[in-house]
């Protein structure tokens, strides 16, 4: 005779034990008397919480396509692209140009 | 029952000696042999008597020494039902020997053995084919290949094992339920690591690799570690020649096998050496 014990923690499930022999249950259920339960409805596991990653912002250079684009406005006399590069850089101060 | 005492109290007549006169003068028989006939007749009720009581019961005793032997056969035939019986009980001092057999009509037949070994051997090879406490005392010993059909084998009568499951913080340990061995057993740990999106990170630029370990232990004595390492699992594009990349540890799964252990009872863990939490499960099978 074996049974299914599930242990809860804050609301969540955190482990699930099957096959577990009567005379093993006691000393499951005393590793932690107010978590472990006997479960008879084969609960599974809660979600596991997602991490908050990092948010990184954009570093204000320009891609290549947007370089090139630029490159050859000015080359027939139009620095606006330039321009607008250049403000972006300004307005976000980061890489070894800051 | 003296049945031997019995068949032999009373002794068997003699043949009339040849100048007896067996008829008389008018052709009747004699009184000498109507006595013989009658003697005759005694004795063989006596002895049939006897012989019936003996194929049923023998006893013998002598001094302390006892020893007895009994056979029956039994039928009842009623509107109810009808039984059959066959039983043969032996004993000597102490020791016990039995075998029965029983039909019921209404269902139901049973052969009984009782003796405290048992063997069969085969008169073909002379093979010891199985014993009861004739190879050990108190153990059924099969001395030639068993075969069971794997259906009727009984739910948990071959495998025997431990399962947990469970999302496992940073450096703690998901802990089995105790399971129970025999002596010299074989366990085989099955340890795995699945979910483990909440180990993402950021990741610089680096040209080494980041490992990871998964102590596996029973009873807290190390069986091995399981490796696995920082894999990157998205990007991101930044602008210009920069980008994100994020890593995550890999799942993983590797098998354990502890040989000899003693008889007991033993817990299996593994401890989380990824940064974050993961689902880990472990799983503990005795295969010998």
């Amino acid at each position: 005779m074996t049974t299914a014990v599930i242990r809860v923690v804050g609301g969540r499930v955190v482990e699930r034990h099957e096959n577990v022999a009567a005379e093993a249950l006691d000393e499951l259920l005393a590793r932690a008397p107010d978590e472990f339960r006997i479960d008879l409805r084969n609960t599974p596991l809660s979600p596991t919480p997602q991490p908050v990653l990092p948010t990184v912002q954009p570093n204000g250079y320009p891609s290549i396509e947007e370089l090139t684009d630029a490159v050859l406005a000015f080359a027939d006399g139009d620095r606006a692209a330039l321009n607008t590069i250049r403000a972006r850089r300004r307005a976000t101060p980061t890489g070894p140009n800051a | 029952m003296p049945t031997s005492s019995a068949l032999l109290g009373l002794d068997q007549p003699p043949v009339l000696p040849q100048h007896v006169a067996r008829v008389t003068a008018d052709g009747r028989p004699t009184r000498y042999l109507l006595d013989w006939e009658q003697f005759t007749y005694q004795f063989q009720a006596s002895a049939l008597q006897s012989l019936d009581t003996r194929i049923e019961t023998v006893e013998s005793t002598s001094g302390d020494a006892f020893a007895s032997g009994e056979i029956y056969f039994a039928a009842k035939a009623t509107p109810a039902g009808a039984t059959a019986a066959y039983g043969l009980f032996l004993t000597a001092g102490d020791a016990f020997a039995g075998f029965e057999v029983l039909a019921l009509s209404v269902g139901g037949s049973a052969i009984n053995m009782t003796a405290d070994k048992l063997m069969f051997s085969d008169s073909g090879t002379a093979t010891a084919v199985f014993d009861y406490g004739v190879s050990t005392p108190g153990v059924f010993t099969f001395n030639v290949p068993v075969e069971i059909r794997n259906s009727d084998i009984g739910v948990a009568q071959v495998s025997n094992s431990v399962v947990a499951t469970g999302s496992v913080g940073a450096g703690s340990d998901l802990t089995t339920a105790a399971l129970t061995v025999r002596a010299g057993a074989r366990v085989d740990v099955l340890v795995t690591v699945s979910e483990t999106s909440a180990t993402i990170y950021l990741a610089s630029f680096s040209a080494s690799f980041i490992s990871r370990g998964f102590t596996v232990s029973y009873n807290s004595t190390p069986i091995g570690s399981m490796y696995s390492m920082d894999t990157i699992v998205a990007s991101n594009f930044l602008g210009g020649s920069s980008y994100a990349f994020y890593k995550a540890v890999t799942p993983s799964a590797e098998v354990f096998t502890v040989s000899g252990l003693p008889a007991g009872s033993y817990t299996f863990s593994v401890n989380n050496g990824a940064p974050a939490a993961v689902t880990m499960s472990i799983k503990a099978t005795e295969t010998k």
